[in-house]
């Protein structure tokens, strides 16, 4: 996407207000009671353990710690992680690998 | 547990193990060739997850890239659940073939029920149907629109107004309305009612015309009794009323006093036989029981296949010892049937509207053990009879008073 176009984009998402998550392609992570996450907008998956989820979201790395994680599902754009949550860490710069 | 695997993986899916150094970079490379993968467990070891069956050559090729090995925990769904029915051909068949018969013998016709007024209309309806193809083991989608099959068998049914035709089921149902007759149309053409028997009179109710005979008189049979010609002769009518006369009849009846009869002992013998024609194999049932006096039984089944009676059957006969025993009726009692013989005769002879005044012993005999009596019985009956008017003259009427001068 070039830089005009996300530019354009940001402008109308703040005009209209509308969440960023609809117009841009921006990454959305839920989190349910620390015992449920759902990442939206994945870009690529650098690390999945027991206690360690490491993921790239497009701008950013997104590294969650915790215990007992049980991947329920995992799609081309989506993850659905379920376990103790205990912490969700953004790492600047994504599309590392 | 909920197990909507079946959702997800319609056609068929495995749960795996994957065991090895790399096997996390397995998950990466199923994400990125956009694999679904479900319910990943971590342990120590090893690493589970939940794929589609088809996706099973991709995790291969990963597999050996990252030197992981796998091993198939369980298969679900789809063609997993197709295999097992294949190997349980003939069970999976045997359901299939039961469903297919249930389905079948569903599509029959299982009983015929009729509600008819009468044994007759019963009879004539039930052929009816037989013939436009309602019976009993007829296919359902054989049998013409009920619309048709009931107007065909209402046209082929006597005495029949309407026929209604239901299917419940496997039962069919026909209700019939029957014809009810009309009044007969009074009888127009000039008759006489004259005697029908010898006979005295006791009472004549005529509704219409003269009549000719008094309570008390003798009559002989022809006489006129309600005369159709009024007015001598000037107009002639169609003579109708009730004769009310006393009949007399004679009855010879004999009685036997000894009477032989033959008593069941409640012992008995059962023989199986297979019949073909006049052919008969004995199949079961081989004791010789030493009865003196026997009585067979026989009932034999009726197998058919359709409408073909099959040339086979099966037949039961069952042989119940008798004893004879002879014994005397007491003259008195002799005496009582005798005049019931006599009665019952005696009814036949009268119609629904006579009966009877009553009876005389006129002679009475025991002779080698047998009671014969002669008994008279007297009647009440209508012995009027319509009968057309002689084309006699008028004055012919006089004739029947001098009958009566007979008296």
């Amino acid at each position: 996407m070039s830089r005009w176009t996300q530019k354009m984009k940001g402008a109308a998402t703040e005009w209209l207000s509308l969440p960023q998550d609809v117009l841009l392609d921006a990454s959305r992570v839920t989190c349910i009671n620390a015992s449920e996450i759902v990442i939206e907008r994945l870009e690529s998956l650098l690390h999945v353990s027991a206690n360690e989820v490491w993921c790239d979201v497009g701008d950013y790395q997104l590294k969650i710690i915790g215990n007992d994680f049980e991947v329920i599902l995992l799609t081309a754009s989506e993850i659905h992680i379920r376990g103790d949550v205990q912490e969700m860490k953004y790492i600047k710069g994504g599309k590392a690998r | 547990m909920k197990k909507p695997w079946l959702k997800w993986f319609p056609a068929g899916s495995v749960i795996l193990e994957l065991r090895g150094e790399r096997r996390q970079e397995v998950l990466t490379l199923l994400h990125r060739a956009g694999v679904k993968v479900r319910s990943i467990q971590f342990s120590t070891h090893t690493l589970r997850l939940h794929l589609d069956v088809r996706e099973i050559g991709l995790l291969y090729t990963f597999c050996r890239r990252t030197q992981v090995k796998f091993r198939v925990l369980e298969r679900r769904g789809g063609i997993f659940i197709l295999r097992r029915l294949w190997q349980r051909r003939v069970f999976a068949g045997g359901a299939i073939l039961f469903v297919c018969l249930l389905y079948g013998l569903s599509q029959m016709v299982w009983r015929v029920d009729i509600q008819a007024p009468n044994e007759a209309i019963y009879e004539s309806v039930q052929e009816a149907a037989q013939d436009s193809g309602l019976y009993v083991g007829a296919f359902q989608h054989h049998l013409p629109p009920l619309l048709q099959l009931q107007e065909e068998i209402r046209e082929q049914s006597k005495d029949v107004v309407w026929v209604g035709v239901r299917m419940e089921g496997s039962v069919a149902k026909i209700q019939v309305i029957p014809k009810i007759e009309a009044p007969k149309a009074l009888n127009q053409t000039p008759v006489n009612i004259v005697i029908s028997k010898p006979a005295v009179i006791l009472h004549v109710y005529a509704t219409r015309g003269l009549t000719m005979v008094r309570d008390g008189q003798t009559v002989m049979p022809g006489q006129v009794a309600i005369s159709g010609t009024l007015a001598d002769g000037a107009a002639q009518v169609s003579a109708s009323g009730d004769v009310l006369g006393e009949v007399w009849y004679t009855s010879i009846v004999q009685v036997p006093l000894k009477v032989s009869q033959g008593r069941l002992t409640g012992e008995y013998v059962t023989r199986y036989y297979l019949r073909s024609g006049q052919f008969l194999l004995r199949v079961w049932g081989f004791r010789e029981p030493d009865y003196h006096h026997v009585l067979d039984v026989p009932s034999q089944t009726d197998w058919r296949l359709g409408q073909y009676v099959l040339p086979i059957q099966w037949e039961t006969v069952r042989r119940y010892e008798v004893s004879p025993s002879l014994f005397l009726k007491s003259q008195q009692k002799a005496e009582a049937e005798a005049l019931q013989l006599a009665r019952s005769d005696v009814a036949t002879q009268i119609g629904e509207e006579g009966h009877i005044l009553g009876q005389t012993v006129l002679h009475r005999r025991v002779e080698r053990g047998t009671l014969y009596e002669t008994i008279l019985t007297r009647t009440e009956e209508n012995v009027g009879v319509p009968a057309p008017i002689p084309p006699v003259t008028s004055g012919e009427n006089g004739s029947s008073p001098s009958t009566s001068s007979h008296t």
